[in-house]
């Protein structure tokens, strides 16, 4: 029964997705479609990119980090990491010497 | 056969992409740069994998494996391509199409992703190259 019950939605999903793709590729095949898409996409970014402007506006204005603070401490943990690597590297090639 | 991911095989890769006549067309007009991520997968690519590279003249100047994909966070690439193993398998033998995957969010891009989407039909040059290099995967070494 339950087994019965899961089975619809897959389906469904399964149906939708098959669809989709299908429907993707005849877009994204026509040069036309292929602008219309790319434009699309590029409009839903560029909103992206404002909606996170704002909300970093808002953050800071509240005095909490926003995602620019965030990357930029993922930045430099990064940075961070790599030196420690070449650290490690250039002393264990001096005990080798 | 040469390993995935490995660097004899993004070698041969960027060997066959930079061969191809097609390519500067394709790439005119992109960001400079690109990382590749390959997500680790615990059970069948449990150190996963990342490169680097960088365009000029119309062909892939320079690249290199990249020995944390971390590393990305710090070159800031033009754009970052990252997707789990088994996806990028699927693409390279060709069972997955990377456009609708990113579109589709299972191909996660950071970067311009219109400017992707409008060299689509250029897709055949990554396949052809793909197809020159025999892929040995590691979830399939014995």
């Amino acid at each position: 029964m339950s087994e019965r019950r899961k089975g619809i939605p897959e389906a469904i999903l399964e149906q939708g997705t098959r669809m989709a793709t299908r429907a993707a590729k005849v877009v994204l095949d026509d040069p036309r479609g292929q602008e219309a898409l790319a434009a699309a996409v590029g409009a839903a970014q560029k909103g992206k990119r404002k909606l996170e402007e704002v909300q970093g506006r808002v953050l800071r204005a509240a005095g909490l980090p926003n995602k620019g603070d965030y990357d930029e401490v993922a930045r430099s943990m990064a940075r961070l990491k790599r030196k420690i690597r070449d650290l490690s590297k250039q002393v264990g090639e001096e005990r080798k010497r | 056969m040469v390993l995935f991911a490995s660097e004899p095989w993004v070698s041969a890769v960027v060997a066959a992409v930079n061969r191809h006549p097609d390519l500067s067309r394709a790439m005119a007009g992109l960001g400079s740069d690109l990382a590749a991520v390959v997500e680790r997968d615990g059970r069948l690519f449990p150190r996963g994998a990342a490169v680097w590279g960088r365009r000029d003249g119309g062909g892939i100047a320079e690249w290199r494996l990249l020995e944390d994909e971390d590393d990305v966070l710090e070159i800031e690439p033009a754009y970052v391509v990252r997707a789990p193993y088994l996806l990028w398998k699927e693409i390279l033998l060709g069972r997955a199409d990377p456009v609708q995957a990113a579109l589709s969010g299972r191909v996660k891009v950071k970067g311009d992703l219109d400017g992707l989407v409008r060299r689509a039909a250029y897709r055949y040059i990554l396949d052809e190259a793909f197809r020159t290099v025999p892929t040995e995967f590691p979830d399939e070494v014995g």
